[in-house]
């Protein structure tokens, strides 16, 4: 046992907690971040005495009771002790057995806690970059990968130090569904699991996870009840002024979620605040603990609202009890030192065709408006029935930053068909993650890898560059090793070697994702899909109907430019050969200084609406994405693409040598489905019909474009109303999903001057919203090159 | 015919005439608006400017805009035919449709330029385009009648009220503008009357006088727009070569 044993509990008062005092230096971790993205680090606070503070801080360190059970690198240490005492190196012990005792280990000690500013627990597994299963499962992780597939490691490190690939392993990405669950609550759960009497590791681990599911439950309820005597107690004792925020307004909501907790014990969600409460359990299960990340709570507007109605009928709530009670939801979130952003969704349509938008989303946009946080974020599904207060709600709260991404609910139907789904399942797709979609509790994707689009023209121009002699030393020459003596061979031969990267990607992955349950069975995810139990697997690596994994793009129109580049340079104007080039390459165009301002800021780019460009960028992508999409991934699902690189833009650039189009080794690649930076010389509506050119609909489960929008272009109503045409125009080109930052380089750049005035200025990164100052000065000049390049 | 070259072309432009629209900014004007925000649109030359403060000063300077690494070198003026201007325009046709837009001519002065400019109004109503012209009305009464036919929206610019601070702001007398304003009101045309007010120049009194004046025609408010100055053109002037005039 740790030094902070079990059996303390309730002996003293956890006054930090609920009187305010201060936060002891000694055993509160610093907000160190771990694989954070921040440039920016926050003072912690002295003294957690008001909510706001507590909010805030609530998930970037320990809030927990630390009476109540042990602390973050106390159940590190716990569960690789666990790891290593158990029989699954000699073979005795299967891993799912091993992992559902860690999980047993975790639920039933970690340190848990309440605050009577908050309704919802805490728990000291609070880090997000350092949850506890993180500790044993990179490193279980390659010894499965060396158990079946030696050498599988060394073959992704190749691909990616060769640049022609970023390739990972995804283990912890989860949709639930939440429609379902919420139906039966976690007594349902278990009982479901429960009526299995199949004797395998699957069902005794999920039996087990169903069991201590409850027991954490009752150890929150007892927490809860005990916080609730010691605010009490604390107010008799004149420690605390009934009056003070957390007095007895505190000691209600408190009560408030015991009893929610108490009712969730026994049955399904009453109210809406039990479906938040369950949320928030669920959460804590999956994510921090099960290491299973929940992207996302579903379309919140559609599921809570029969609960909202039923409570404002009953006289249980009000609007304004409602409005108080989700920015306190909205806060858990917030906290979350999460790049990433955390995933709700709203809206969509109904079986007879009529909106699924109803009043409670406009609440909803409005507390999220007001709460002016960067996540969680909120994906709005589109569509011709979507009413207008809605898109003008929206799109004005996108003008302010906002963390809004909307989506064409009838262009991610029309993604979704051609990988089989049925019209049903098209109707409701569940939006998860940055901004993608799965039939709803059928489907599920692995996204970790993606194809550098912009390598094989790299590989080829290095070929030309050189020639090895007799001694094999390399001798500069104009040998032309391909006979590439037309654009068309050229083409030829990109797609040779960019099909070839994407098939030696696909191969690697069908090897890695061979035994994903053995690295970290879905424990919680899997009580939460019918198909999984029945089936007795896995739900996230073989569970569902639909087991797709991803494959995305990397660097896609910087590939285009640079062939353009090519094209225009090398084969039009002959102003150099293949050979010459590919030397001023290897070089990183140094004493070609004039020759590459040339080359990047040629007109001939893909994102200003030039046919040329369009039409190739088109050939690139459909020779991509028909290459990858629909292929066997080997778990009896098939391969599909994203158009989405996050800041993988980033990292691959610096793997990615200097490139045709003026881009030199290491910068950055395009990010996304954008256009490269400085190539939107016509403009939004010349990136736009670029985009349309391209097809978007390539893109099974989803594909996102960057635009960046002056803000003089959306002021006022005019600027509205034109906002709206572009994003509806957008979609009627095939568009998916619109990525806008509203924003002016001049505050971009007095906010990379003067960030301490810039402290809530947020901008989009490919689906959820970052705190400008959280973004390297290299990311920031990103932003600012490409507003000027669209311009006021 | 007496032929523009063409300044720049700016798309999404949603506050030059309704809806959507791509302005079309010809080179040249006769008036010498002492705030003159974009003083590269005056002399109907083309011209070149350098931006001392994103100058690299490089050993030897190529006089090239294209190569320019700092993108300190900037050319003003380039030559469009109007089937050019035109197929431009198309391109976001799609973006008129749904919004209502079209294209706005702009300047300089447009009506510098008349025959040019009525024929690629002509051109542009042709390929079914709604037409705007924003215009500081200093032209003939014939070039307005002229223009009539052809303009869906005008976006005439009122600068001051009096004449002798009209003349001593923008080098010429404002009689012309009030009269071809007069005439656009008493025909019906639609418009959009746009007073800038410049502080300690044309703001309180003057504004006021000058939406008298529109009242007087008959424009109501709805058609009356106020705009803020700004000076955020220093260096535009610095890098022309040009005097700063800016208020």
């Amino acid at each position: 046992m740790s030094p902070k044993q079990m059996n303390k509990t309730c002996q003293s008062a956890p006054a930090h907690l609920s009187t305010g005092v201060e936060i002891p230096e000694e055993g509160v971790p610093v907000w160190n971040g771990g694989m954070q993205y921040t440039t920016r680090m926050e003072k912690r606070p002295e003294m957690i005495s008001d909510e706001a503070t507590y909010l805030k801080w609530k998930w970037r360190m320990d809030l927990s009771n630390p009476a109540t059970g042990l602390d973050n690198d106390a159940l590190i240490a716990g569960v690789k002790r666990i790891v290593v005492e158990s029989g699954w190196q000699a073979g005795t012990e299967d891993w799912y057995d091993v992992a559902a005792r860690c999980f047993d280990f975790l639920v039933d000690n970690v340190a848990i806690g309440f605050s009577r500013f908050d309704g919802f627990p805490a728990i000291s597994a609070w880090n997000r970059y350092e949850r506890p299963m993180k500790a044993i499962l990179w490193g279980h992780a390659a010894e499965v990968d060396d158990k079946y597939f030696p050498g599988l490691r060394d073959e992704i490190a190749k691909m990616r130090e060769e640049g022609r690939a970023t390739i990972g392993k995804d283990f912890d990405h989860s949709a639930p569904d939440w429609a379902d669950i919420l139906k039966i609550g976690f007594p349902g759960m278990k009982a479901r699991v429960d009526a299995y009497t199949q004797d395998t590791p699957f069902y005794r681990a999920e039996k087990r996870t169903a069991a201590a599911m409850m027991r954490f439950l009752d150890r929150l309820i007892e927490e809860g009840k005990r916080e609730l005597e010691n605010i009490d107690a604390a107010i008799d004792g004149n420690r605390l002024q009934s009056t003070a925020i957390g007095g007895r307004v505190g000691m209600e909501f408190l009560a408030k979620a015991v009893a929610s907790l108490e009712r969730l014990r026994v049955g399904p969600p009453q109210t809406v605040f039990d479906v938040m409460e369950f949320t928030m359990v669920y959460f804590i299960l999956s994510e921090p603990l099960n290491y299973f990340q929940v992207r996302t709570f579903d379309n919140i507007d559609v599921r809570w609202w029969p609960y909202y109605q039923a409570d404002l009928a009953a006289g249980r709530t009000t609007e304004a009890e409602f409005r108080e009670d989700f920015r306190h939801f909205l806060w858990q979130f917030g906290s979350i030192d999460n790049y990433w952003g955390h995933p709700i969704y709203l809206g969509g349509t109904n079986p007879d065709g009529t909106t699924a938008y109803n009043p409670l989303s406009l609440v909803i946009l409005d507390v999220v408006e007001k709460t002016a946080l960067p996540t969680p974020k909120f994906q709005l599904k589109m569509a011709k029935n979507t009413p207008d207060e809605i898109w003008w709600k929206a799109l004005d709260m996108l003008r302010k930053h906002c963390p809004l991404c909307l989506m064409s609910e009838e262009n991610m139907a029309r993604s979704m068909k051609p990988v089989g789904l049925t019209d049903e399942e098209c109707r409701d797709l569940l939006v998860w993650g940055c901004f993608e979609y799965l039939p709803r509790g059928k489907g599920n994707c692995t996204s970790a890898s993606r194809v550098n689009l912009a390598q094989p023209i790299v590989e080829m121009l290095s070929k030309a560059a050189v020639r090895r002699g007799d001694d094999g030393s390399v001798v500069a020459t104009t040998f032309q090793p391909f006979n590439l003596s037309t654009f068309q061979l050229f083409k030829s031969e990109y797609f040779r070697i960019l099909h070839a990267n994407a098939d030696r990607t696909m191969e690697i992955l069908r090897k890695a994702e061979a035994h994903l349950a053995e690295i970290n069975p879905a424990l919680m995810l899997s009580l939460a899909v019918p198909s999984a139990l029945e089936k007795g697997v896995d739900a996230f690596s073989l569970g569902y109907k639909y087991n797709f994994t991803t494959v995305s793009e990397l660097g896609f129109a910087t590939a285009v430019d640079s062939l353009l580049a090519v094209k225009e340079f090398v084969f039009d104007r002959r102003e150099l050969t293949l050979a010459e080039l590919g030397r001023i390459l290897a070089d990183n165009w140094e004493g070609h200084e004039e020759l590459r301002l040339r080359m990047k800021r040629s007109k001939l780019k893909w994102g200003c609406g030039n046919p040329e460009a369009d039409a190739l960028a088109r050939e690139v992508i459909e020779g991509y994405t028909s290459h990858v999409v629909g292929k066997s991934n080997g778990r009896g699902g098939v391969f599909v693409c994203y158009g989405l690189n996050a800041r993988g833009f980033i990292e691959g650039g610096n793997l990615t040598g200097a490139t045709p189009d003026g881009r030199k080794a290491g910068e950055p690649l395009s990010k996304n489905m954008a256009p490269s930076v400085g190539a939107e010389t016509d403009g939004i509506t010349g990136a736009i019909r670029s985009y349309a050119a391209i097809a978007p609909e390539n893109f099974p489960c989803g594909s996102i474009f960057d635009v960046m929008i002056h803000p003089s272009a959306v002021s006022g109503e005019t600027g509205l109303r034109a906002f709206r045409v572009l994003v509806e125009r957008f979609f009627s080109v095939g568009g998916v999903a619109m990525n806008v930052n509203v924003v002016s380089p001049e505050t971009l750049r007095d906010a990379q001057r003067h960030p301490e005035k810039y402290e809530n200025l947020q901008v989009r990164v490919a689906g959820w919203n970052v705190r400008w100052n959280d973004i390297p000065l290299r990311e920031q000049d990103d932003y600012i090159a490409r507003i000027e390049t669209v311009g006021a | 015919m007496k032929t523009p070259l063409l300044l720049d072309v700016k798309r999404l432009a949603v506050h030059d005439g309704p809806g959507i629209r791509t302005t079309f900014h010809v080179k040249g004007c006769p008036l010498r608006c002492l705030w003159c925000h974009n003083p590269e649109s005056q002399s109907a030359e083309r011209q070149v400017a350098r931006f001392q403060h994103l100058c690299r000063h490089c050993d030897k300077c190529a006089m090239d805009e294209a190569t320019c690494p700092g993108r300190a070198f900037k050319i003003y003026g380039r030559e469009w035919a109007i089937p050019q201007i035109v197929a431009k325009a198309l391109e976001d046709k799609a973006f008129y449709e749904v919004s209502g837009g079209g294209v706005t001519i702009s300047g300089g002065e447009p009506l510098f330029f008349p025959e040019w400019t009525a024929e690629l109004l002509r051109a542009l109503r042709e390929a079914g385009l709604h037409t705007c012209l924003d215009t500081s009305l200093f032209a003939a009464p014939a070039v307005i009648e002229a223009m009539l036919p052809l303009v869906d929206m005008w976006l005439p610019d009122l600068k001051a009220d009096g004449d002798e601070l009209h003349r001593r702001c923008t080098g010429v007398s404002n009689a012309p503008v009030k009269a071809n304003l007069a005439h656009l009101a008493a025909v019906g045309a639609t418009m959009e009357v746009r007073c800038l007010s410049v502080p300690g120049l044309t703001d309180g009194a003057d504004l006021a006088a000058r939406h008298d004046f529109l009242h007087s025609l008959g424009i109501p408010d709805s058609a009356i727009v106020d705009l803020a100055y700004h000076d955020m053109a220093r260096s535009k002037y610095l890098a022309l070569g040009m005097p700063d005039t800016l208020p």
